[in-house]
């Protein structure tokens, strides 16, 4: 299981808007039959993360339908 | 009567028996697979929290207490699909499938729903999270 963060942007018209970054992976490992968090830490601030991603912008008009 | 045919009359006994209530992935538009079989237990697609947004609270509650019983159902899952036979393009028996929520839907919908207050959230120092 994947988890991602919500951060907030300064922009152009000096508001906030959404990016993400960071995440949190928990997997179950049968080994030991529990989960392990895999965790990639960036010591990020909420505001302003110098890396992050960009939501999108567009509507997903593909997606499954190149599958069906 | 062979023994192979016993087997598939028990398996088809049980099916009947254990009615698994089911979803059929592709009506649940929001979520992306790649599989050409369709159907997970509902009490499995129940327990993922896609499109939600988490805060701490919700969060660690979801890691602390539902993980495991993520494995019991995800076991159901897969009892279902060893029991009705399907098979993975090679022939040999399904055993995972990976779901993808829809970015757009949660950047199109769930966020801007809670806008104000996941900004709150963040500027007070909280995480905020979703899964994908």
């Amino acid at each position: 299981m994947e988890f991602n963060e919500i951060r907030l942007q300064t922009n152009f018209n000096d508001d906030f808007q959404f990016v993400y970054t960071d995440r949190n992976t928990y997997q179950y490992k049968f080994a030991n039959l529990r989960w392990q968090p895999i965790r990639t830490i960036l010591s990020f601030p909420l505001i302003n993360p110098p890396t992050f991603s960009l939501p999108i912008t567009v509507p997903n008009a593909l997606g499954r339908e190149t599958e069906y | 009567m062979s023994e192979a045919l016993e087997i598939q009359e028990i398996q088809d006994k049980f099916l009947r028996e254990a009615s698994f209530n089911l979803t059929d992935l592709r009506n649940q538009v929001q979520l992306m697979y790649w599989s050409e079989q369709h159907f997970i237990t509902q009490s499995l697609i129940k327990l993922l929290p896609f499109g939600e947004i988490l805060s701490d609270i919700r969060f660690y509650s979801y890691i602390d207490y539902s993980l495991d019983e993520l494995i019991s159902k995800a076991n159901q899952t897969l009892l279902y699909w060893r029991l009705s036979g399907i098979t993975q393009y090679d022939g040999t028996p399904v055993t995972q499938l990976s779901l993808f929520y829809d970015e757009t839907f949660l950047w199109h919908y769930s966020a801007p729903s809670y806008w104000e207050e996941i900004r709150s959230q963040i500027q007070s120092g909280h995480r905020v999270r979703f899964l994908s």
